[in-house]
């Protein structure tokens, strides 16, 4: 019996559902400290001065930590980005100028978490107030300039072209030209805001209870921050509540509660973020303007060339950026078959929230804009958007784009059939015509996108040749205990995306056992989990890497179990089948009852080991597995590589009416069919799909965060940041077709972010509804007051035009 | 986030009278809305406290009021710095002052408060609102200080209305019963 392929149900859910899970907030200890963190409410001041005295003196508070204590026990984080990144001092808390509203610039600890709030008033800080930018085209002409040090705000500008551009404009039978493109600043809300524990030993090491969710690489950067081997820092997670990239950079948050447990005498300090602080400054996703994109269309609507001009707004710091500069290119043509392109990009910083690698980190906007301009091309040029699509698709594969990745597989065609069986489309177009009659604003969209999974880290070169990164890697440990079930350590720190059920439906099959026999640790001890300096959960690819570090892992123990079978069996090991006897699991002699169960097996090698008589000694059934991809360091001068192993897709299909009396978008129907290739749980590969569905309907139609000119955020509540719930997901029709990635042993693609499919589907068909209006969708975000100010001023004169010739 | 704010009154006042009450801090500090008490420091600016309260964020903000210009007896300019839990404002207002005659003055006044901070994230839709009612409150007292007797100054009482004070009433009769209810068990 194969488990991989089935919907098992999660193993997770039983002490979750039940209320058992462990969540860092939940940690209880007496004499703990609770830690509060006093923000800049300015986006962008100098700090003249902190008089500390009346919060200090105030009864339970146990210390305040200023920049002054910072600059003297920290160095700032290694920036990845080159010059001038490099220049950019972050550190735990501001030091001399705070440059985004609710940049931390004291912290203390007392004996409540209330005692340290209102500690936090009786701080006087004197700001100077300065002015800020918030705009990203404003911010590059550099009249104000956030970080001095660096002497600019363009943190970073590279070229890309690939192919001949300039012919493929020649030759073209349309240009079309679109001026100006946005897509909006959201993030994602796990229902766990960020928390820790922090405790610094008398013996000097640091041991935190966190919710990071890519500790392989937050402790490189930690460790040299607080001024400390890695050794010394120990990171443990249990449940996570959901990170979606955001929970990647909370280790700046780490450090201060760590600190502050130092300067407390080592008691252990709690932090833990109110939903507010979430929004405010734990991390958004990346803002970015497209301009100046002029699109080469042959006659019959074959995109042939692509020029235009990025402006990627990454706020305040640069933290995981410029990564964001080169990431978007795993997508360069999105699912379509150009060649040709030239990409101006340019990131700047802005006094705004640092971005993180929020869900669909880089590629979405790509993919978005991708998706409007082949869109915008369909309308312009009168070509309904399916067959435009399926003029443009790829549909070989492997595919090599023009920068050097491969698609694994896919089938876009299919995907675009499927959906429109499961959404009623021909039905839909009907009542379209029949709407459109009656004056309704009654629109249907399409929008695909690419879930790319597996980066190769070698990419990160590209922004910056001297960085030490290139591949990628993942480890599992696999044990056989001394009862004979197996007990699996992952490196991968999951925030619920079902790794314990995977992996044991992995390891079940390989070692042909029940799940139930397999213990997959929870969450992520860098105590006893060995991990890699890649190890976490992001970038869609435990299906690949995690479950390729398994399989590996169960490849060597078996290796191990028929080296061990074979000495007690007095048999060869060609001879031997895994299979279930009357004692459990069992090794066998084929054609003979002779057999040696699992427990058996692991009671000669653990405790009854005279038995081996000094034989087999680097039998341990204690086995280590490193995967590693197969990838190679690209081109850096030429931006030229495979920088993905495998490419899931996703099409979804909406149809919205906008409502002429409020301009509200209502979705009246919602496909989604997904492609990861071969599904290792079904049912945790629709709760990917539906999860990342509603994000990015919510990211389309509800949530976006909005400052005004000062830096103040405005969105910094559920009231005003409104989140997506069930009462607001549309009933979704879900499908899935198969295409194995020939690139993992498994033929599965990682998954899970979903590329934004929602956000390119929800502006196709506003578009659809709207285009008679006159306007041109050039926005990813459509709350009603949105979509009502873009029909009171139509832009599509101003924002389109094209050259047929 | 910025407010604007502008207007104009008379007042049975002569011009001369006006203007002492507008360009001494002393005087002015308590027109502040919901004034609760003023420190005058030697550079003769003051630390006036000041009741705030938006939805359940309620406290008291510290202002740093400070007579910026003045010229008697035509004009005088405010310049406020403040803070309160989770924000902190900066306030201008000035105040022209015109001859209207038989003894009343016509007073212009505009000015523009800027609010930064968590304050404004969390409750910048409540804000305008309460900054508007709160300066009306502002330049009634001031039209009350300006048409009493020269340099008197009566600081306004917080209005509360008739159904307000019945609820209050109500609350504190629910909360005894309530209180004696548990002694009981």
């Amino acid at each position: 019996m194969s488990w991989v392929g089935k919907s098992l149900r999660r193993k997770e859910d039983d002490r979750l559902v039940r209320g058992n899970g462990l969540f860092a907030d939940d940690e209880q200890v007496e004499g703990m400290l609770h830690l509060y963190i006093l923000r800049s409410p300015y986006a962008h001041a100098r700090i003249r001065g902190i008089d500390t005295a009346a919060a200090e003196s105030l009864a339970g508070v146990a210390c305040v930590l200023t920049g002054a204590d910072i600059k003297e026990q920290c160095d700032p984080y290694m920036q990845l980005g080159p010059e001038p990144c490099d220049k950019i001092i972050d550190l735990p808390l501001a030091t001399d100028k705070a440059v985004f509203q609710g940049e931390p610039v004291a912290a203390i600890a007392a004996e409540t978490a209330a005692i340290a709030m209102d500690a936090g008033q009786l701080i006087e800080v004197d700001y100077e107030m300065l002015d800020a930018v918030v705009d990203p085209e404003q911010a590059l002409e550099d009249k104000i300039v956030l970080h001095e040090a660096a002497g600019t705000n363009r943190v970073w500008h590279g070229v890309y072209e690939f192919g001949d551009v300039d012919k493929a404009f020649k030759d073209a039978a349309h240009v079309v030209k679109i001026d100006r493109m946005h897509f909006h600043r959201f993030a994602s809300a796990p229902l766990e805001n960020n928390a820790c524990v922090a405790e610094w030993t008398r013996q000097g090491d640091v041991d935190f209870l966190c919710n990071n969710s890519f500790i392989g690489f937050a402790v490189q950067l930690l460790a040299p921050g607080l001024r400390l081997p890695m050794e010394k820092i120990r990171s443990r997670t249990y449940d996570v509540g959901g990170s979606f990239g955001i929970k990647i950079w909370n280790y700046v948050y780490m450090a201060l509660a760590a600190l502050a447990s130092r300067k407390s005498g080592g008691q252990k300090v709690k932090w833990s973020e109110t939903r507010t602080e979430h929004l405010l400054a734990s991390g958004h996703g990346n803002e970015r303007t497209f301009l100046d994109t002029e699109v080469a269309l042959d006659k019959d609507g074959v995109i042939t060339g692509i020029r235009s001009r990025h402006i990627d707004d990454c706020g305040a710091y640069t933290r995981y950026e410029p990564l964001g500069c080169v990431i978007w290119a795993q997508v360069l043509p999105a699912t379509y078959g150009v060649r040709n392109f030239r990409i101006d990009f340019t990131q700047t910083v802005t006094n705004k929230c640092p971005v993180v690698p929020n869900r669909g980190y880089s590629r979405m906007q790509h993919l978005w804009f991708m998706e409007r301009v082949v869109d915008i091309c369909a309308h312009e040029l009168g070509i309904p958007a399916d067959e435009m699509r399926l003029k443009n698709y790829v549909r070989e594969f492997p595919y090599e784009t023009p920068n050097g990745c491969v698609y694994d597989s896919g089938n876009y065609p299919m995907m675009l059939e499927k959906a429109k069986e499961l959404v009623d489309w021909d039905e839909w177009k009907k009542k379209q015509a029949e709407a459109r009659k009656e004056g309704r604003w009654l629109g249907i969209g399409i929008g695909t996108t690419l879930d790319s999974g597996t980066n190769n880290f070698g990419q990160a070169q590209i922004m910056n040749p001297y960085l030490p990164f290139s591949g990628n890697s993942e480890v599992c440990v696999i044990r056989l205990d001394f009862d004979g079930s197996v007990i699996v350590t992952l490196g991968t720190g999951p925030s619920g995306q079902g790794h314990e059920t995977a992996a044991s439906q992995v390891v079940a099959d390989e070692l042909n056992i029940d799940p139930s026999m397999v213990t997959v640790r929870t969450g992520f001890d860098s105590a006893w989990n060995t991990f890699s300096g890649h190890s976490g959960t992001y970038a869609s690819q435990f299906a690949v890497t995690g479950l390729s570090a398994v399989h590996g892992a169960c490849e060597k123990l078996k290796v191990e179990m028929r080296q061990l079978a074979s000495f007690m069996l007095e048999a060869d090991e060609d001879d031997l089948e895994f299979g279930v006897g009357d004692e459990g699991p069992q090794l066998a002699v084929k054609g003979t009852d002779k057999a040696i169960n699992y427990w058996f097996m692991s009671n000669v090698v653990n405790s009854n080991n005279a038995l081996l008589c000094g034989n087999l000694a680097d039998v341990t059934l204690n086995v280590r597995h490193v995967y590693r991809p197969p990838f190679e360091v690209p081109d850096t001068e030429k931006k030229f590589g495979n920088l993905t192993l495998t490419y899931a897709a996703q099409l979804h299909i909406a149809v919205i009416e906008v409502d002429k009396n409020t301009c509200k978008p209502n979705i009246l129907a919602y496909a989604a069919v997904d492609d990861c290739g071969n599904v290792i749980n079904p049912q945790i590969a629709a709760g990917q799909v539906h999860g990342a569905t509603a994000h990015g309907i919510g990211a389309a139609l509800m949530e976006t965060f909005n400052y005004d000119e000062t830096g103040n955020l405005l969105t910094a509540t559920f009231s005003d940041y409104c989140p997506i719930t069930s009462m607001n997901i549309p009933d979704i029709q879900y499908g899935h077709i198969e295409s194995p990635s020939p690139f993992s042993y498994n033929g599965a693609k990682g998954m899970g972010e979903g590329g934004g499919a929602p956000l390119h589907t929800v502006s196709a068909a506003i578009q659809d509804a709207l285009h008679s209006e006159g306007i041109i969708v050039n926005e990813s975000h459509h709350s009603a007051p949105r979509v009502f100010e873009r029909i009171n001023a139509p832009n599509r004169k101003k924002v389109v035009s094209v050259e047929s010739r | 986030m910025a407010i604007k704010f502008d207007g104009e009154f008379t007042v049975a006042t002569p011009r001369e009278d006006a203007y002492a009450v507008l360009s001494e801090t002393q005087k002015f500090a308590p027109l502040l809305p919901s004034y609760q008490s003023h420190e005058l420091k030697e550079d003769g600016s003051a630390v006036v406290k000041i009741k705030v309260g938006v939805g359940k964020i309620r406290g008291t903000a510290k202002v740093n009021l400070k007579l910026e210009e003045s010229e008697a007896p035509i004009s005088a300019r405010y310049a406020g710095k403040g803070s309160v839990m989770g924000g902190v404002f900066n306030l201008v207002a000035t105040f022209e002052l015109e001859d209207a005659g038989q003894g009343e003055t016509h007073v212009k006044w505009q000015g523009e408060l800027v609010m930064f901070g968590k304050l404004v994230s969390m409750a910048g839709g409540m804000i305008k609102p309460i900054a508007k009612r709160d300066i009306g409150r502002m330049i009634e007292a001031i039209q009350a200080a300006l048409s009493g007797e020269a340099g008197v100054v009566a600081v306004p009482e917080p209005r509360v209305s008739p159904v307000a004070k019945l609820l209050a009433l109500w609350k504190k009769l629910v909360s005894l019963v309530r209180g004696l209810v548990r002694k009981q068990k």
